[in-house]
């Protein structure tokens, strides 16, 4: 290796191993600071372009590839005009407690919801709370506290109108919990079917829907729900 | 097995920093930047099945980046910027530190994007010659010749100007 060449391989990369620069390197002092002078040059650039990203650009990233995904899920639905509704449903179970028991519409679609999009009970998405919340913040609410795991997370439609679908892990499987801050209830009531149990009630200005598998404990849920969520 | 879910948000949590960063050196702008790296992850999660061994993601996903940008923000673009015109203040970069640093963030973007992007994706995604040809699909030669160009470009400003590096070891880096 000649002069030219050696220190055009050096401005190419300075930290080049190839056993023919090294040796050409090691022959002159003036060699080894000259190499070393572009090292730390590509310290100085490297430092440089080592910008900091985003204060939570990755939880942005994986929430928007989610909200997209299921965009577009939506859109190939055979149910048109059933496009999902989000309905946070805190299921709030008092199973003692007395309840106007009744199908509304909204009930219905609550359950209706569930089953066209039963697929999001088997994911395994792990969202954190603080994704939870950029979503919630859209529907003027916040969780100051973690809920329990959360293994989907999106906005949908119920009735035209948008709102939050979650599906928290519980002890029998999975429950799921919707808010919707369009749809207001007057009470809170039960709400089940041959597979579900849940319950219905008033939250903010809207309403907000827990439903588990039949056998699932809905208390503790729904205790961690009335303590932590906000109206912002 | 892993589910698609959980290998992409591992590919999200490894790799966005520096897809970040590699986008905002190509577009120079951190609201581009962050719109491109969206846009990346969403590409990339649609062809997901495209990306067969995890060991070549980053590159996989830099290639990306490199066509969302060519489709929307090149046009805009000029491939020479004054420095005097760029304005680093609180809504452009945020400086590593404050000196040095910020001096020689402008130098590298006062540099053509044919000269800074084989430097970026040398020195930001540690890549070899021949994977950076691939990335650019360009002549491994001519990614030498760019680099070397690109180098010495530096060396020049930096050392003329009374502010430019100083010799030290270490040093801050933002995360």
């Amino acid at each position: 290796m000649d002069d030219l060449e050696f220190r055009r391989q050096a401005y190419t990369d300075p930290e080049c191993k190839d056993s023919g620069f090294l040796e050409h390197k090691n022959k002159s002092a003036d060699n080894v600071n000259f190499v070393e002078d572009l090292q730390l040059l590509d310290e100085s650039l490297k430092q440089a372009m080592n910008l900091k990203p985003p204060e939570d650009l990755a939880e942005r990233i994986k929430l928007n590839q989610t909200l997209r995904h299921h965009q577009v899920m939506r859109k190939r639905t055979l149910y048109g005009s059933m496009a999902a509704s989000v309905l946070i449903v805190v299921a709030v179970f008092f199973s003692l407690q007395p309840v106007n028991q009744h199908k509304s519409n909204l009930d219905q679609q609550v359950l209706s919801h569930i089953y066209h999009e039963i697929d999001h009970l088997y994911e395994q998405q792990d969202r954190s709370l603080k994704q939870v919340n950029i979503l919630l913040s859209e529907f003027g609410s916040h969780l100051n506290r973690s809920i329990g795991s959360i293994n989907y997370l999106g906005s949908c439609e119920i009735a035209n109108k948008k709102g939050v679908h979650m599906v928290v892990e519980g002890t029998v499987g999975p429950i799921t919990v919707m808010m919707l801050p369009d749809s207001p209830v007057n009470s809170q009531h039960l709400i089940s079917d041959k597979r579900f149990n849940g319950l219905i009630m008033p939250a903010g200005k809207g309403s907000m829907a827990v439903v588990g598998e039949k056998g699932e404990s809905l208390k503790l849920l729904q205790e961690k729900l009335i303590e932590n969520i906000r109206w912002i | 097995m892993v589910s698609k879910q959980k290998r992409f948000d591992m590919l999200v949590n490894a790799l966005y920093a520096d897809v970040y960063r590699y986008a905002f050196w190509v577009c120079k702008n951190q609201s581009m930047a962050e719109d491109l790296v969206q846009e990346t992850y969403l590409r990339a999660w649609k062809s997901f099945e495209n990306l067969k061994d995890e060991k070549v993601a980053k590159a996989w996903l830099f290639t990306i980046v490199r066509r969302e940008n060519a489709r929307k923000y090149e046009k805009f673009q000029p491939d020479v910027v004054n420095i005097d015109e760029i304005d680093l203040g609180a809504e452009g970069l945020s400086p590593v530190d404050h000196g040095e640093y910020s001096v020689i963030q402008k130098h590298i973007l006062s540099l053509a994007l044919k000269f800074r992007e084989p430097l970026v994706l040398q020195l930001v995604g540690g890549f070899s010659a021949q994977e950076i040809s691939d990335i650019l699909q360009i002549n491994k030669n001519t990614v030498l010749t760019r680099l070397f160009r690109a180098r010495n470009q530096l060396k020049k400003i930096i050392t003329e100007k009374p502010a430019g590096i100083k010799k030290q070891t270490g040093g801050l880096t933002d995360g």
